[in-house]
């Protein structure tokens, strides 16, 4: 079977069950602080001439266009920063592991990795009031040994995303318990 | 101040203008570029990668042309 590869170091019969990002109300809320950023140009805009009206007379006129100009180019920037970070972030369950891939920034990238066999426990949480509104929250998967927990900070339905890894552990520890 | 209410846009200002312009442009165009390089490397979805990089690029380059033509005008 041709299985498509998402992911580097994926098997041939590595089988992708399902992938993690963070939940959107997080990119929403970056997205918000963002879009303050472009209110200040409109306010610049509308206020401005008001109260420095010299600053839009020639000369003057020009070098604010232009460090106008610069600022959007920083502005579409930082939105394409931001999305292909939210984007590249992501935790990623196949049928023999856990792979957790973390942008850290354009530059900074960790990947870990944690096979199915080495998990001792996996427990979801939701806590507070937007959580539980939206639906988001953490899931940490206990390792064997001294290895770091994994842990899937403020994903979306926490509580689907422990019972998949609990049935995909099953495969290698014996049936699930009961609930 | 009066110096600067006879202010004149001079050939020095307009070389410092244009050094500060294309300084701006090339750290953007750094990180833009690499940004782009970075998502179409390990994007997962090659389309989606590829369409929003194409879409900052033509943002981009509008905008660095608009700048380039407001810099020609001082």
């Amino acid at each position: 079977m041709n299985i498509k590869k998402l992911f580097p170091g994926q098997q041939d019969d590595e089988e992708i069950i399902l992938i993690v990002r963070e939940h959107w109300f997080f990119m929403f809320t970056r997205v918000l602080a963002w879009f303050l950023f472009v209110l200040v140009l409109f306010m610049f805009d509308k206020y401005a001439p008001q109260y420095i009206p010299r600053l839009f007379e020639e000369p003057y006129l020009n070098f604010v266009n232009l460090g106008k100009n610069i600022y959007v180019m920083f502005l579409i920037l930082g939105l394409f920063m931001l999305w292909t970070i939210y984007y590249l972030n992501v935790q990623i369950i196949t049928n023999r592991r856990i792979v957790d891939i973390w942008q850290k920034g354009i530059f900074s990238q960790r990947i870990s990795e944690l096979t199915l066999p080495n998990v001792e426990d996996v427990t979801s949480e939701v806590r507070g009031f937007w959580s539980t509104v939206l639906g988001y929250g953490n899931v940490e998967v206990q390792t064997a040994g001294e290895k770091e927990n994994f842990i899937f900070q403020n994903i979306p339905e926490p509580r689907e995303v422990e019972k998949l890894i609990i049935n995909q552990t099953g495969h290698y520890h014996g049936p699930a318990g009961n609930e | 101040m009066q110096e600067f209410n006879t202010f004149n846009p001079s050939t020095l200002t307009q070389t410092i203008t244009g050094f500060v312009f294309y300084a701006v442009i090339i750290l953007i165009t750094f990180f833009g570029f690499s940004t782009v390089f970075v998502l179409i490397k390990n994007g997962r979805s090659r389309a989606l990668s590829f369409a929003v990089a194409v879409l900052y690029l033509v943002f981009f380059l509008t905008i660095a042309a608009q700048g380039v033509g407001i810099l020609n005008s001082i």
